[in-house]
Formats: C-alpha cells, structure tokens, sequence
C-alpha cells in the first residue's frame, strides 16, 4: 500500500511538473503570437551603409550604394519615417531572409506590416506585408 | 606701526608689480608660445585637403564615413541569427539551436554577434570588401568568440565593422 501511495504521489509531482512546463511554454509561445501587428512608414536602407554613413536610397548614387552594398549581403532593413529606427527585416515564411523582398522597393517611400521584436538593443520586423505608401 | 605695515605692503605690491615688470621682460616666451601656434598651423592645411579630397570621392562611391563610436572593439560572445535569437533566444548551445541558425543563416537571415558581458546585439559586416558576413560567421556558430573591428550606432542598432574573428580563449 505505502508503495502504491509513494507511486502516486511521484506521479502527481511529475504531472504538476509537466503542467508547469506546458503552460510557461504556452505563455512564451503566447506572447510572442500576441504582438500586434505594427504599421511602419519609411523606406528601405542598407543596413551598413546607413549604420556607418547615413546612405540613403534618396539619390540615384544613394541608390547605387545600397543596391551594391545588398547585393553583396549586406542585409537590407527599414528605416522608419520620424522615429529614425531602423528595422532588421525578415519574412514571415520561415527562414527566409527579405534583401529579394526589400530590393524591389529602393528607393520607394514604403508602408510595411508586420510584428516587432526588441531583444538585445536591435528591432526585428517580422514583415508581412509592404507597399509603396501614399503619404 | 600701522604707518609702517602699511608701507611695507605697499612695497610688497610694487615688488609684484616689479615681478610682472620682469615678466615683460621675458616676452619671448609669449613669442615662443606664439611661434608654437604656427606650427599647429601647418597640421590644420595637413588635415584639410583630407576632407577637401574626400568630398570628391565618396559622393560617387563611398560616403565620407561618420567616425566610429569606437574603434578596435574587442568583442566576446557568440554568434546568433538575429532573427531566431529576438523571436525565441535561439542560441547556439540550445537545444536544436545550431541548426535552426544555420537553417536561418542559409536563407538569407543576417547572422550577428551577441555579447556576453552586456547581452547587445551586433549586426555585423565585414571590413574587407567581397567577404560575406554570413560565410564568415557560419563555423562559428556554437564556439565562444573574440571578434575585433569598429562599433556604429544609428536608428537603435549596433553595427559592428569586423576585422578579425578568433575562437575566445575567455
């Protein structure tokens, strides 16, 4: 009898246990599924070239330098209009870098669409949507 | 004796006042000090047709380069994908962490270097040109890291202009 009841009392430890475990994963899982969606207007910069130099895509030599800088692998990022942040950008499909994405629009004042992420001193855009913005 | 003091004082004054006589007799040390001035004068037309050179340049290719918030950094850490790492703190020595960063990695995702010390973030680039960050970075990806090269600031991110990278003895 004392066997058994030892047995279900280490049972019980190990479901509180796995409970515990399942739901902080489900709250780290929540809350990174819980961020809103966020709009950003700006444009789209090298990031090096605008980090080091403050290159924008405003010219067609500001042009030049980020198409040359992206194309090398340098990541590509939005530069947000009146904050000055600036976004390290990925696509929501998963493992998918966005430079091909972001390319087409140098140069473009852009509306983009997606979730942030803030970790470390740097901003991730998860990007869902971009367009050219009207403002 | 009041008389007396007072006179002494005033002697006292007029012997300073005989000091600073002999200071003007030595106004070649101003004049030292004004020649010297000369020679900072040749560094400043030394440093000047720098930046009157570099205006012609950059324009057309490179853009004059803001100086370094510092220069020759020291950084120990490890590599991470920015991405994996913000989402869930992916990390090298995680479980499954060296192959989602490099899955990551490999589909265009930047690679970055994050401090131990502070937990910062760097983005990184490569100081010699044709030299892709993400090819550089892969093997080390899950080793503790020593990488030096110059530190950017702009727009809420950390760029770090790399020069070398080791595997940290630390």
């Amino acid at each position: 009898m004392r066997a058994l009841s030892i047995r279900n009392d280490l049972g019980r430890t190990r479901m509180k246990r796995t409970l515990i475990i399942a739901l902080g994963l489900l709250c780290v899982i929540g809350s990174v599924q819980a961020a809103d969606d966020v709009t950003i207007k700006g444009e789209v910069v090298d990031l090096v070239s605008y980090v080091v130099s403050g290159v924008k895509a405003d010219s067609p030599q500001g042009i030049e330098i980020v198409k040359a800088s992206s194309g090398s692998g340098n990541p590509l990022g939005i530069l947000e209009t009146g904050t000055g942040k600036v976004y390290v950008v990925t696509m929501k499909k998963a493992n998918t870098g966005s430079n091909k994405t972001l390319s087409a629009w140098i140069g473009s004042k852009i509306t983009a669409k997606g979730q942030v992420l803030t970790k470390g001193g740097t901003q991730v855009l998860i990007l869902t949507t971009i367009g050219k913005s009207m403002n | 004796m009041k008389a007396i003091t007072l006179f002494l004082t005033i002697l006292l004054l007029t012997g300073c006042g005989g000091d600073k006589s002999g200071d003007e007799k030595k106004p070649e040390m101003p004049e030292t000090t004004q020649t010297s001035p000369p020679s900072p004068e040749p560094t400043v037309p030394a440093e000047e047709p720098t930046p009157e050179a570099t205006p012609t340049t950059p324009p057309a290719s490179k853009p004059v380069s803001k100086p370094a918030v510092s220069t020759d950094v020291m950084i120990y850490g490890e590599v991470i994908d920015i991405v994996s790492y913000s989402a869930s703190g992916v990390l090298g020595s995680t479980p499954n962490g060296k192959e989602i960063i490099i899955a990551s990695a490999q589909g265009g995702n930047p690679l970055g270097i994050l401090e131990k010390k502070t937990g910062d973030v760097y983005l990184v680039t490569m100081k010699q040109a044709n030299s892709v960050t993400n090819t550089t970075l892969l093997p080390f990806i899950g080793i503790p890291i020593a990488a030096k090269g110059d530190v950017y600031r702009k727009g809420g991110q950390q760029l770090l202009v790399m020069n070398t990278i080791g595997k940290s003895i630390k």
